[in-house]
Order: structure tokens, then sequence, then C-alpha cells
């Protein structure tokens, strides 16, 4: 395997999870006082990388090639999703005097991303025996 | 708002490969079930986020620079859904107590490091 092309693809595949982040950010409920579109980046990140880890499963599957793993895995699924981000808007609403939304963000969030990536392990464990990729 | 998707790709860009490589580094070291690696970049992430916070003020003060440091590189140097596949894989191969351990620890070290930061950059307690 060849570091600088997993590199590369890595840098790729973050910089465009980064930019479909910012843009549900910049897009989804402006002004919310919870921070809602966290929560959907990092459920969403969780599904489609539980989706993909059981697909690269199956060695012939393309999702277990090393390149389009790098890129979709601690590419576009790591850089879609944010733990610093999280953390920062739960620390906002626990010291504005908001402690259950600080603490129910804390809970719902690692509910739902637990939850996510198991249907997404499930889906993509299911679809395997229709067809290979 | 072009300016601010670029800085927040490149910001992300670097934050990834930074990401990457350093959990590499620590999961090579460490070769235990909890990665360490995440712990860690989590963690550094929020501290980081946490300095820059209390340095940049909110999003809206400097909005290019905090979409390419705050946004961008913390926001993708960090990661919710590799954590979220370690600690499932902690629970399905039955280490049910690291997995909860790796819960609670990332939790309390995020808002801890993101306190930190914030205290020493005089952003707040």
């Amino acid at each position: 395997m060849n570091q600088g092309i997993t590199s590369l693809w890595v840098a790729l595949g973050t910089a465009l999870g980064g930019i479909l982040r910012y843009g549900v950010d910049r897009f989804m409920v402006a002004g919310a006082t919870f921070p809602w579109s966290t929560l959907v980046v990092n459920t969403l990140g969780s599904l489609l990388i539980g989706w993909v880890a059981a697909r690269a499963t199956t060695p012939s599957s393309r999702f277990a090639h090393a390149d389009i793993h790098a890129f979709l895995v601690p590419g576009v699924c790591a850089g879609f999703t944010t733990f610093s981000v999280f953390s920062h808007e739960t620390l906002i609403l626990l010291r504005s005097g908001a402690v259950a939304a600080g603490i129910a963000n804390m809970t719902v969030t690692v509910v739902l991303m637990l939850a996510a990536t198991a249907l997404g392990l499930a889906a993509g464990r299911r679809n395997m025996t229709d067809h290979t990729d | 708002m072009i300016t601010e998707f670029v800085a927040v790709a490149v910001g992300s860009a670097l934050g990834g490969l930074c990401r990457f490589h350093l959990t590499a580094w620590i999961d090579r070291r460490t070769h235990t079930p909890l990665s360490f690696g995440t712990l860690a970049v989590n963690t550094l992430g929020a501290f980081l986020l946490g300095l820059l916070a209390g340095t940049l003020g909110g999003t809206a003060d400097q909005p290019v620079a905090a979409a390419l440091a705050m946004t961008g590189f913390c926001g993708s140097f960090t990661t919710v859904s590799s954590w979220s596949l370690q600690t499932l894989t902690l629970a399905r191969t039955h280490r049910f107590g690291t997995a909860l351990v790796n819960l609670a620890a990332t939790l309390v070290a995020g808002l801890g490091a993101v306190i930190l930061g914030l205290a020493m950059t005089g952003g707040g307690p």
C-alpha cells in the first residue's frame, strides 16, 4: 500500500466530509438553540461508517480496497462527524443553565450514534448476499 | 461564503491527515481493544477548539479564521463515527465494560478538554 496515496485519499475524503458538515450547519435550522445540525451529521456519519465497515468485510468488495476505504472511513465519515464541536456545544448548553438540554445532547448523541452504526452494519451485511460490488 | 467553504475544506483536509496519522501512530504503540488513538485525537481536538474559541471568540467574529481552524481543522481532527464503530465493536466482542469506559472517558475528557482550553485563553472558568 502506498502511504502517500492513502494520505491523499484521507485528505480528499475529509475535505468533502468537512464541507458537507459545514453545509448542513449553514443551511439547517438557523438560530436554533439546540445543536441539531451536529446531532444530524454525527448520526448520519455513524450510519455510513457501519455500512462501509460491513461491506469491507468481504475482500472482493470495492469497499475493502485500501484507497476507497481511506477515502470513506477516516476520510468522509470522520470528517463529516465531529467530536470537538459536539463537546463545545454541550458545554455551552451546560454553562448557559440549560443543564437538561446539555445532558440530553450527550445522551441522545451516544444512543443515536450507536443505533445508527448498528443499523448501518446490519444493512451492509444484509445486502451482501444479494450481489457483490 | 465561498471563502469560508474553501477554508473549511483546507482546514478539514489538514485536520483529517493529522488525525489519521496520529491515531495510527498511537494505536500501533498501544495495541489495546480500546483505541487510545481515537480517545487522544478527540481529547486533543476538543482542547484545541476550547483554546481557539477563547482566542477567536464566536464563529461570527472572525468567520474565515473560525471556518479554517475551528469548523475545519478541529471539526475534522475529531470523529464521532470512529468512536461509535469502535465502541460497538467492543460491545460486540463482549467487552461491555471497556465499551462503557470508552463512552464515559471520551465524554468526560472532551468536556474537560474544552473547559481547560477556554480557561487557558480567558474564555471562561
